[in-house]
C-alpha cells in the first residue's frame, strides 16, 4: 500500500510534469511585445522627427548660441566655447529611411514614400558631410547585404555631393510621378505637411537650392551655376516656396512632446541666462529694424518707459565674452532677454523653420548677384525680407518703412550687394534650420563673428566637427585613411574640408 | 545510466552478500538520540555495507560470531560496535566537534563531506539572526571569502552581490528559484554556504556558472524533547551617520553673491533654479521667501542669515527596525513539522517612510514508510510600504533639494505644515517656486508606494528503491505579485514636469517560476571504493508579465486615479516566458577516505537560444586527495589538495536575438499623435551559440596544532566566453552590430580563509577567522582580428577607468585658457582601475562562560570611483571646501582667484584621431589671469577629472554582546532556554572621504547620489520553551 501510495504520487508529479513541459519550444521564441513588421508611416514619424530634431537643434538650443543667436550667461547649462568635439553620424536614421521604403513595397503609395527616401537619404548624407568631410557612402548602409560590409570605406566629399544632388534630381522626378498618381492612399505620420507632395516637392528643390549655394566655391568644378538655373528657371517642373507660409515648419502647442522650448513653466529656469547675442541683435539695431522688438525686451537697466522704443535699451551679449561678468551685469538686468510676451506667455512660441521660404528667395538672390543666372536680385531679396518680417508678424507698413531706409535699400549685383543678401539671410535664420547660419558663415564670413576669451578654440571660429568616436573603435583603418588624405592625418576642427576650400 | 547497468549492479550487490549467515538488526541514533537516517555501516574486514533507512534503522547481514561493525555518518565520529553475538542493538553516533568532516550542502541540494570536494565552498560563520540588518544578505558580508556584499544606502533596497566579481546565483532549498531578498526571514534560515565558482555550481545549469548562494532553510527542530517554541525579538535604532556630505554654511543661494527673493520663480536676482553661490549670512536685509509684506503688497528685507545649518539633521530622523519571530516546532516518529511567523517593521531615516514584511513558513516531512517520505513547505511573504523616496539626481532627492542646491537660508522646521494658506492641496510653501521641492512636502505628498505578495511552494518525494539507491521528485513554484504606484501631488516638480499639476502612476508585475526535478541517486561502498552519483533531469519555466500606465497632469488636484489626466496616454506592458530543459549526470568515486573524484555532465535545451543551437553540453571534473590520510607530518592534523576544471554554457537575455522594430514615445503634434518606430540597430544572428563559461581553480586546505590553526587556499581563473555579445559595426553600415559569440576575458584570483582558536579552554574560548580575496579581470579575445571591444584593448584589464582629464604639460601643469579656466582633453585617457585591489573580512567570537562577544571587520582596498556628490556639490557653492578667502572676494565683486597653471603662448598641439600626439610646439607662461572663486571651483573642482577617489574603505560590521541564561536559574520556569544580545551594525566607517558611503560600490566607475547611511544599535531576546 505504501509503494502505492509512492506510484500514485510519482504518477502525479509525473503529469504535472508534463502538463508543464507541453508547451512547444517554438511557440517560445518569438517576442510577443515587438512587431516585425510596422507600417512605413511610423518610420516616417521617426525619420521625420531626427531630421527635425528640435530638442537639439531647434530655438535656443546649443546650435543658435553656436550661431551666435543667442548666448548664455549661466555656465551650469553649457559653456560658451567653440572647442566642438565629434559629431554625430545619421546612418541609424538612413536605416529606419531604408526599412521605411520596404515596409511600402507593394503598397499604392509606395512612390511616394520612395520620392520622400531620396529626398532623406540627400538631406542626411549632406547632414554628415557638411560636418566632417569625406563620409562612408558607396559602401554604407550594407550591414544587413548578402555580403555584408560593416567597415565601410569613406567616399571623397565631392563623390558624396554628386550623388546627393543625383538623389534630389531623382525625388524631384518620382513625386511628380507619385503625384500623378491618382486614388492612391495618403501618405500618414507626417507632421509637417499631412501628407501634402506639393508642398513637398517645394522643400525638396529649396532644399536642392540649399546644397547647391552651399558649393558655391566649387562653382567651377560641379557647375553649380547652370545646375541651379535648370532649377529656378523651371518652375512647372522643379516647383519652389512662394510664401514663407508654405515653409517646412514644426509648430507648436501645449501638448505633450509638443511643447515650446521657451514657455511659462521654464521661465524661472533660463529668464536671466539666456541673453540675446549682440552679433544678431547689433545687426538689428543697426538698421532699426523693427523685428527687434518682436524678439526681444529691453534691458530692464536701460529701459525709459518714457522712451520705450529707444533702441539703446537693447543690448547684447557677446558670445565669447566671460560667462561670470555676463551673469553678474544680467542679474543688475543689463541685457536684453528674449521677449516676454513671444517666448514666455504660452505653450507655442514661434513655428521652427527647418527649410524655409526666406532662404530659398535669399540663396536665388545670391545667385543673380554672382551672375550665374538671370533675374532681379533685389526682388528675391526684398521677398526674403518681406517673408522673414510676416514669420514674426510685423505690420506691412513696418515692413515698407525699413525697406525704405538706404542701409536696406539693395545695393545692387555687387560684393556690398552681397553681403546685405548674406547679413539679411543671416537674421531671417534666427533660432532656425539647425546650423545653417553658421554654414553660411563659414561659406561666406557673413556676418562677422564674435570672439573672446570664452572661445576655447585659439581664437577661431572651428571649421568642421571630429569624426564620431565610434569610428576610431569600429572602422579605424578607413577613417585613419581619409584623416590622411583630407588633413593630414589629423582630427583638427580647424582643418578646412573640400566644398569650403 | 540504461537498464543494463543497473542490472549489472544489483547482481554485484546480490554477489556481495550472498554468503552471510546472520541478520543483525540496528538503528543509528545522534547525540540527541534522533534517528539517522544514511548512515553507512560496515562489516569491518570485509566490503559488504548497507546504510540507515529514514527512522535510523538497518538491517545487514554477517558473518555470526563476534564481528564488529564500523558506522559512520556524514559530520559525526566513526563507531565501532561489537556485536557480541546478538543480532539487534542501538549504536550512537556523537558530532565530530573538529568539523573535519564537515557536512555541506552542494547543488542540487545534495550534502556532501567537504573533504571530498575538488572545489572551493564556503559556509557563512556565525548568527544571522541577531546583529540584523533588514535584509539578511547584508549579513554575509566579509564572512566569505571572494563574495563581496555591496550594501544599497537605501531604504528597502537589495545589495549587490559579487562573487569572484560576476553576480552569483542565489539558491534556496537546492531550488534555484532565486529571492528579492525580502522574502526570506533569517529565523527560517539554518545555514548558508557559498560555491564558489562554475566548478561547484555546474549542475544548477547555466544560471550556475558563477557560483551560487545556497540558503538551506530549517526543518523541524533538533531539541531532544521533539519540540520546541522558539520566540525571538530584536530591536534596533538606527542613527547618527557613517556618511553624509558635509556643507559650508556661510553662503546662501544666488550666484557671484547676489539674491533677492521676488516670486522665487525668476522674478528676483536668482531666486529660482538657483547655484549657492549666494551672499555671505552677515545678517544683511535681503528679500527672502518668508518676507513679511508692507501695505503696498512688497516684501520687506529681513535679516540674512544661517537659519537652516542644521537642517539635513533635523529632517532626518531616527530608524528603528524591530523583528518578532515565533518558530514551533516539532519532530516525531513519522516525520517533523515547523511553522514559523516573522514580523518586521522598519522606520526609515527619511520622514514618512516605513516597511513592514510578514512571513509565515510552514515546512513537514512525513514518512509514509521506512522507503518513502514526503517534505513540504510553503512560505507566504507580504512586504508593504507606503513610500519609497528616490533619493537619485533630481528634485525628487533630499540630498539634491538639502545638501546640494539647497542652502541654509530657510529653516526646514518651518516648512513642516507645506500648503499656502487657502490653497491646501494645491500649492506648497517652499524657498524656491521652480526646480526645488520642500523636503517635508515631498515627504508627506510624493507618494511612492510599493507592495508584494510572494508565495512559494515545494513538495519533494522521496522513495528508496534498494538501500543505495533512491528516487526523488521536487518540484517547487514561486509566484510573485507587485504593485508599485506614485502620486505626485499638484505644485510639485521634477524633470520634465515643469507644469507641476500632479500625476498618478501604478505599476504591475506577475512573475511565475516553476522548477521540477527528477533524480535518481545510486550510493554504495565496495570495500575501500566507494561511488555516490546522481542522474536528472529538469524544468525549469519562467512567466513574467508587467503593465505600467501613468497620467498627463491631473485635471482634479489629488485625485490620483489614472482616469483623471488632462491628456489621454498610451498604457505600456511586458510579457515573457521561456523555458529550459536539463539532463544531468554527476558521479562522485572515493578512495578510502583519501581519494575523490567527481564528475558532472549537463545537457540543457533552453527557448531563449535560436533554434539550431538551442541544446548544450558541458562538463566539470574535480580531484580531492585528502594527504593528511596517508602522511604523517608532525603538526598537521589535515591536509588537502583539490582541483578542478568546470565549463557552464549559458542563454541569452530572452527576445534578444531577433530582428524586430522598437517604439519610440509617441508625441502629438496640432492634435494628431504619432507613433515613431524604428529598427532594431542590433542584427540578430540566427547562428548565434549558447556562451560559455569555464573556470579551473585548485586549493590547499589544511589544519595544524590540533586543529587551532586552519587555513584554505584557493587560485583560480575563470574563462568568461565566448560570450554573446554585441559585435559593434561602423554606424555606416546602418547598424551597430550584430550579435555574436565572441569576447573572452580571463579573471584571475585568490581566495584565503584563515581561521584559529587562539584560547580554547572551560571558560573561556577566542576564534577568530579571516577572509581575504582579490582578482583581475582581463580581456583576452574579441572576435577575429578585433583588437580592442570599445576603449578596453585585448590585454587590458576590464574595468579600466577611462576619462577626459584636464590638459596638462609634460611636467604635469595645469593648461588653462585665456579666462583662467582649466582645458579639458578632448580625448580620454586611463586614470585607473574600478574594482577593488582586494577585500577582507574578519571575525572574532570570544565566549567566557555564559557571555559571548563576536564582532567583524570588513572592506575593500583600491579601485578608483567618481565621487559625483562632491562634484554636484562643488558646481553648487555648497561643499563644505567652497569657503575660502577668495570666496569672499567673490561677493565684494572681486575676482581673485589665480589658478595655478600655465596658459598657452603659442605653438600647436596636433594629434591623430585617436589622441595621440603628432607634434606639439606650444610654449607656455604662468597663468595670471584672476577669476572669480566661483568659476574656478565649478571649472575645476566641478568636473570629473578632479573628484576621482580611491575606494577603500572598512566597516566595524557587527558587534553583538550576548548573555545566555544558566540552565540553572531557568530550571524553575517554563522557558527552557534564553539569552539576551547586546547588538551594534556598521558601527564606525573608515575611509578617507565621509560624504559618501562607499560600501555599495564594486566595480561601478559612477556613485549615485545616495541616502546618508547611519549606525544601528539595539537588543535581542531569544527564548526557548
Amino acid at each position: 500500500m505504501k509503494t502505492y501510495n509512492f506510484k500514485k504520487g510519482l504518477a502525479l508529479l509525473a503529469i504535472l510534469f508534463l502538463v508543464f513541459a507541453c508547451t512547444k519550444f517554438e511557440d517560445l521564441t518569438d517576442d510577443p511585445n515587438k512587431a516585425t513588421s510596422v507600417p512605413p508611416s511610423m518610420l516616417l514619424s521617426e525619420v521625420l522627427s531626427v531630421l527635425n530634431n528640435v530638442s537639439n537643434d531647434g530655438a535656443w538650443e546649443e546650435p543658435q548660441r553656436d550661431n551666435q543667436f543667442w548666448v548664455l550667461s549661466f555656465d551650469y547649462y553649457g559653456d560658451q566655447d567653440y572647442n566642438w568635439g565629434a559629431t554625430g553620424f545619421r546612418y541609424s536614421t538612413l536605416s529606419n529611411v531604408i526599412a521605411m521604403e520596404k515596409e511600402a513595397q507593394g503598397l499604392d503609395n509606395q512612390d511616394k514614400y520612395e520620392a520622400l527616401a531620396k529626398f532623406f537619404k540627400a538631406y542626411f548624407y549632406d547632414y554628415m558631410s557638411k560636418r566632417v568631410g569625406d563620409i562612408p557612402l558607396s559602401e554604407a548602409l550594407q550591414a544587413s547585404a548578402e555580403m555584408p560590409i560593416t567597415t565601410p570605406k569613406y567616399d571623397d566629399q565631392k563623390s558624396v555631393y554628386i550623388a546627393i544632388l543625383d538623389l534630389l534630381d531623382a525625388a524631384n522626378d518620382q513625386i511628380t510621378t507619385a503625384k500623378a498618381q491618382v486614388g492612391t492612399s495618403d501618405i500618414l505620420g507626417d507632421f509637417f505637411f499631412n501628407g501634402d507632395l506639393d508642398k513637398w516637392q517645394k522643400t525638396i528643390n529649396a532644399f536642392h537650392l540649399r546644397v547647391l549655394m552651399s558649393l558655391s566655391k566649387k562653382n567651377a568644378e560641379m557647375d553649380i551655376a547652370s545646375k541651379i538655373n535648370a532649377i529656378v528657371s523651371n518652375p512647372s517642373k522643379y516647383p519652389l516656396f512662394t510664401e514663407v507660409e508654405e515653409s517646412m515648419m514644426r509648430t507648436f502647442s501645449d501638448e505633450q512632446g509638443n511643447r515650446y522650448e521657451l514657455n511659462p513653466s521654464n521661465y524661472g529656469f533660463n529668464r536671466n541666462r539666456n541673453i540675446i547675442g549682440a552679433t544678431y541683435l547689433d545687426l538689428l539695431k543697426a538698421n532699426n529694424d523693427p523685428r527687434i522688438y518682436v524678439v526681444a525686451d529691453p534691458a530692464p537697466f536701460y529701459y525709459d518707459a518714457n522712451d520705450p522704443l529707444n533702441l539703446n535699451a537693447y543690448i547684447g551679449a557677446n558670445t565669447g565674452d566671460d560667462q561670470g561678468q555676463m551673469q553678474v551685469d544680467s542679474d543688475a538686468g543689463k541685457y536684453s532677454y528674449p521677449n516676454e510676451a513671444r517666448y514666455y506667455s504660452n505653450f507655442e512660441g514661434e513655428p521652427y523653420i527647418q527649410i524655409g521660404y526666406s532662404e530659398q528667395e535669399f540663396i536665388i538672390a545670391e545667385a543673380i548677384n554672382r551672375g550665374w543666372i538671370t533675374g532681379d536680385a533685389e526682388a528675391h531679396y526684398l521677398n526674403g525680407i518681406q517673408g522673414s518680417m510676416e514669420f514674426y508678424g510685423v505690420a506691412q507698413v513696418d515692413i515698407d518703412a525699413f525697406l525704405a531706409t538706404t542701409n536696406v535699400a539693395y545695393k545692387g549685383n555687387t560684393a556690398d550687394g552681397l553681403t546685405q543678401i548674406l547679413t539679411q539671410k543671416y537674421i531671417a535664420f534666427f533660432n532656425n534650420s539647425g546650423f545653417e547660419a553658421y554654414f553660411n558663415y563659414r561659406r561666406t564670413g557673413v556676418p562677422t563673428f564674435d570672439i573672446g576669451p570664452a572661445n576655447k578654440n585659439g581664437g577661431k571660429i572651428p571649421l568642421r566637427w571630429k569624426y564620431p568616436v565610434s569610428e576610431f573603435e569600429n572602422n579605424a583603418a578607413n577613417v585613419n585613411a581619409v584623416l590622411s588624405s583630407q588633413y593630414s592625418g589629423s582630427d583638427d576642427i580647424n582643418e578646412t574640408m573640400w566644398i569650403i576650400k | 545510466m540504461n537498464r543494463k547497468n543497473l542490472v549489472l549492479i544489483f547482481a554485484l550487490f546480490a554477489f556481495i552478500t550472498m554468503h552471510s549467515q546472520v541478520v543483525f538488526t540496528g538503528k543509528v541514533l545522534d547525540e540527541n538520540n534522533d534517528p539517522l537516517p544514511g548512515a553507512s555501516i560496515v562489516v569491518k574486514g570485509s566490503s559488504a555495507g548497507v546504510a540507515t533507512d529514514f527512522d535510523g534503522n538497518f538491517e545487514i547481514e554477517i558473518p555470526s560470531g563476534n564481528q564488529i561493525l564500523v558506522v559512520s555518518y556524514i559530520g559525526y565520529l566513526s563507531s565501532e560496535y561489537t556485536t557480541n553475538g546478538k543480532t539487534s542493538g542501538e549504536i550512537l553516533l556523537q558530532p565530530d566537534s573538529q568539523k573535519l568532516d564537515e557536512v555541506v550542502v552542494t547543488a542540487l541540494g545534495i550534502k556532501k563531506e567537504k573533504k571530498r570536494l575538488g572545489y572551493s565552498v564556503q559556509e557563512v560563520e556565525g548568527d544571522l539572526t541577531k546583529a540584523r540588518d533588514p535584509n539578511v544578505m547584508n549579513s554575509l558580508s566579509g564572512k566569505v571569502s571572494g563574495l563581496v556584499v555591496a550594501a544599497s544606502a537605501e531604504f528597502f533596497s537589495s545589495p549587490n552581490l559579487y562573487l569572484r566579481g560576476k553576480k552569483p546565483l542565489i539558491v534556496v532549498d537546492g531550488v534555484p528559484l532565486g529571492t528579492d531578498t525580502w522574502n526570506i526571514s533569517p529565523d527560517d534560515i539554518e545555514s548558508i554556504n557559498v560555491l564558489k565558482g562554475a566548478n561547484a555550481a555546474a549542475l544548477y545549469g547555466s544560471a550556475g556558472g558563477n557560483g551560487a548562494v545556497q540558503i538551506t532553510t530549517k526543518r523541524g527542530t533538533k531539541d531532544s524533547r521533539g519540540f520546541v517554541i522558539e520566540f525571538n525579538q530584536n530591536n534596533m535604532l538606527q542613527g547618527s551617520f557613517n556618511a553624509v556630505p558635509k556643507t559650508q554654511n556661510s553662503y546662501g543661494p544666488g550666484s557671484y553673491g547676489n539674491y533677492a527673493f521676488f516670486d522665487g520663480k525668476g522674478g528676483g536676482i536668482n531666486d529660482a533654479d538657483y547655484d549657492q553661490w549666494g551672499p555671505k549670512f552677515d545678517g544683511q536685509l535681503i528679500t527672502q521667501y518668508d518676507s513679511p509684506l508692507d501695505e503696498n503688497g512688497n516684501l520687506i528685507p529681513t535679516r540674512w542669515l544661517a537659519r537652516g545649518a542644521n537642517n539635513f539633521d533635523n529632517f532626518i530622523e531616527t530608524g528603528f527596525l524591530t523583528t518578532n519571530n515565533l518558530t514551533v516546532a516539532s519532530e516525531f516518529d513519522k516525520g517533523n513539522v515547523r511553522f514559523s511567523m516573522s514580523h518586521t517593521y522598519q522606520k526609515g531615516i527619511n520622514p514618512n517612510t516605513k516597511l513592514n514584511v510578514y512571513n509565515f513558513n510552514l515546512s513537514s516531512k512525513y514518512n509514509f514508510s521506512e522507503k518513502t517520505s514526503i517534505d513540504a513547505s510553503a512560505n507566504f511573504n507580504f512586504q508593504t510600504s507606503p513610500n519609497n523616496p528616490d533619493v537619485g539626481y533630481g528634485p525628487n532627492s533630499y540630498i539634491y533639494n538639502m545638501l546640494i542646491w539647497g542652502g541654509a537660508d530657510y529653516d526646514v522646521r518651518e516648512l513642516r505644515d507645506y500648503w499656502q494658506e487657502g490653497k491646501e492641496g494645491i500649492q506648497q510653501i517652499n524657498f524656491e517656486y521652480t526646480r526645488y521641492n520642500n523636503p517635508y512636502f515631498m515627504a508627506y505628498e510624493w507618494l511612492k508606494g510599493k507592495q508584494t505578495n510572494a508565495f512559494t511552494g515545494q513538495v519533494t518525494l522521496n522513495h528508496k528503491i534498494t538501500n543505495s539507491l533512491d528516487a526523488t521528485i521536487r518540484t517547487n513554484a514561486a509566484l510573485d505579485n507587485r504593485f508599485n504606484s506614485e502620486k505626485f501631488p499638484y505644485s510639485m516638480t521634477t524633470y520634465g514636469r515643469e507644469k507641476a499639476q500632479g500625476d498618478y502612476k501604478e505599476w504591475y508585475y506577475y512573475n511565475l517560476k516553476s522548477y521540477t526535478d527528477i533524480m535518481l541517486n545510486y550510493n554504495q561502498i565496495f570495500g575501500d571504493f566507494g561511488i555516490r552519483s546522481t542522474l536528472g533531469t529538469n524544468l525549469n519555466i519562467e512567466k513574467y508579465r508587467s503593465s505600467y500606465a501613468t497620467t498627463d497632469y491631473l485635471i482634479v488636484p489629488g485625485l490620483y486615479t489614472l482616469s483623471n489626466t488632462q491628456t489621454p496616454v498610451q498604457p505600456s506592458n511586458y510579457n515573457s516566458h521561456y523555458e529550459t530543459y536539463g539532463y544531468y549526470a554527476s558521479a562522485d568515486f572515493s578512495y578510502k577516505s583519501f581519494l575523490f573524484l567527481g564528475a558532472t555532465g549537463r545537457i540543457d535545451k533552453d527557448s531563449r537560444l535560436p533554434e539550431k543551437n538551442n541544446s548544450f553540453f558541458y562538463p566539470s571534473v574535480s580531484l580531492s586527495a585528502v594527504l593528511s590520510e596517508v602522511l604523517n607530518i608532525p603538526s598537521v592534523d589535515f591536509l588537502k589538495v583539490r582541483g578542478s576544471y568546470a565549463k557552464v554554457g549559458s542563454s541569452l537575455d530572452i527576445y534578444s536575438n531577433l530582428n524586430t522594430y522598437a517604439l519610440n514615445s509617441p508625441f502629438t503634434v496640432n492634435g494628431t499623435t504619432y507613433n515613431p518606430a524604428y529598427v532594431n540597430s542590433v542584427l540578430s544572428n540566427e547562428d548565434l551559440e549558447p556562451a560559455f563559461n569555464s573556470s579551473t581553480e585548485f586549493g590547499i586546505e589544511t589544519r595544524v596544532l590540533n586543529n587551532k590553526l586552519g587555513f584554505d587556499v584557493t587560485y583560480y581563473e575563470n574563462k568568461n566566453g565566448p560570450q554573446i555579445f554585441n559585435l559593434q559595426y561602423s554606424e555606416a553600415s546602418g547598424y551597430g552590430g550584430k550579435k555574436q559569440n565572441g569576447i573572452t576575458t580571463k579573471t584571475k584570483g585568490w581566495e584565503v580563509a584563515l581561521s584559529a582558536t587562539p584560547v580554547k579552554n572551560d571558560n573561556f574560548s577566542w576564534d577568530v577567522s579571516l577572509n581575504w580575496s582579490a582578482y583581475k579581470e582581463y580581456l583576452e579575445k574579441v572576435y577575429g582580428d578585433i583588437q580592442n571591444n570599445g576603449r578596453i584593448q585585448i590585454g587590458e584589464r576590464v574595468d579600466a577607468y577611462y576619462i577626459n582629464d584636464f590638459m596638462r604639460t609634460a611636467d604635469g601643469q595645469l593648461i588653462v585658457g585665456n579666462d583662467g579656466k582649466p582645458l579639458k582633453n578632448a580625448y580620454q585617457t586611463r586614470i585607473g582601475y574600478a574594482a577593488p585591489d582586494w577585500s577582507a573580512g574578519i571575525s572574532n567570537s570570544l565566549r567566557y562562560k555564559s557571555v559571548s562577544l563576536d564582532f567583524s571587520l570588513d572592506g575593500r582596498y583600491g579601485g578608483k570611483i567618481e565621487d559625483y556628490v562632491a562634484l554636484k556639490m562643488w558646481q553648487s557653492g555648497r561643499h563644505v571646501g567652497t569657503d575660502t578667502p577668495e570666496r569672499a572676494n567673490d561677493v565684494q565683486g572681486i575676482k581673485s582667484y589665480v589658478t595655478n597653471g600655465v596658459v598657452i603662448t603659442g605653438g600647436e598641439l596636433t594629434t591623430d584621431g585617436e589622441g595621440n600626439v603628432l607634434s606639439d610646439t606650444r610654449t607656455f607662461a604662468p597663468n595670471t589671469t584672476k577669476m572669480y572663486y566661483q568659476d574656478y571651483s565649478k571649472s575645476y573642482h566641478g568636473q570629473s577629472a578632479a573628484n576621482i577617489i580611491d575606494k577603500t574603505f572598512f566597516k566595524l560590521r557587527e558587534v553583538n554582546l550576548t548573555f545566555t541564561f544558566p540552565k540553572k536559574a531557568l530550571e524553575k520556569t517554563f522557558i527552557n532556554n534564553a539569552s539576551i544580545s547586546l547588538i551594534g551594525r556598521n558601527l564606525i566607517y573608515f575611509a578617507k572621504h565621509k560624504d559618501i558611503d562607499l560600501d555599495q560600490f564594486n566595480d561601478e566607475k559612477g556613485s549615485p547620489l545616495q541616502s546618508p547611511t547611519v549606525k544601528s544599535y539595539g537588543l535581542n531576546l531569544n527564548l526557548k520553551f
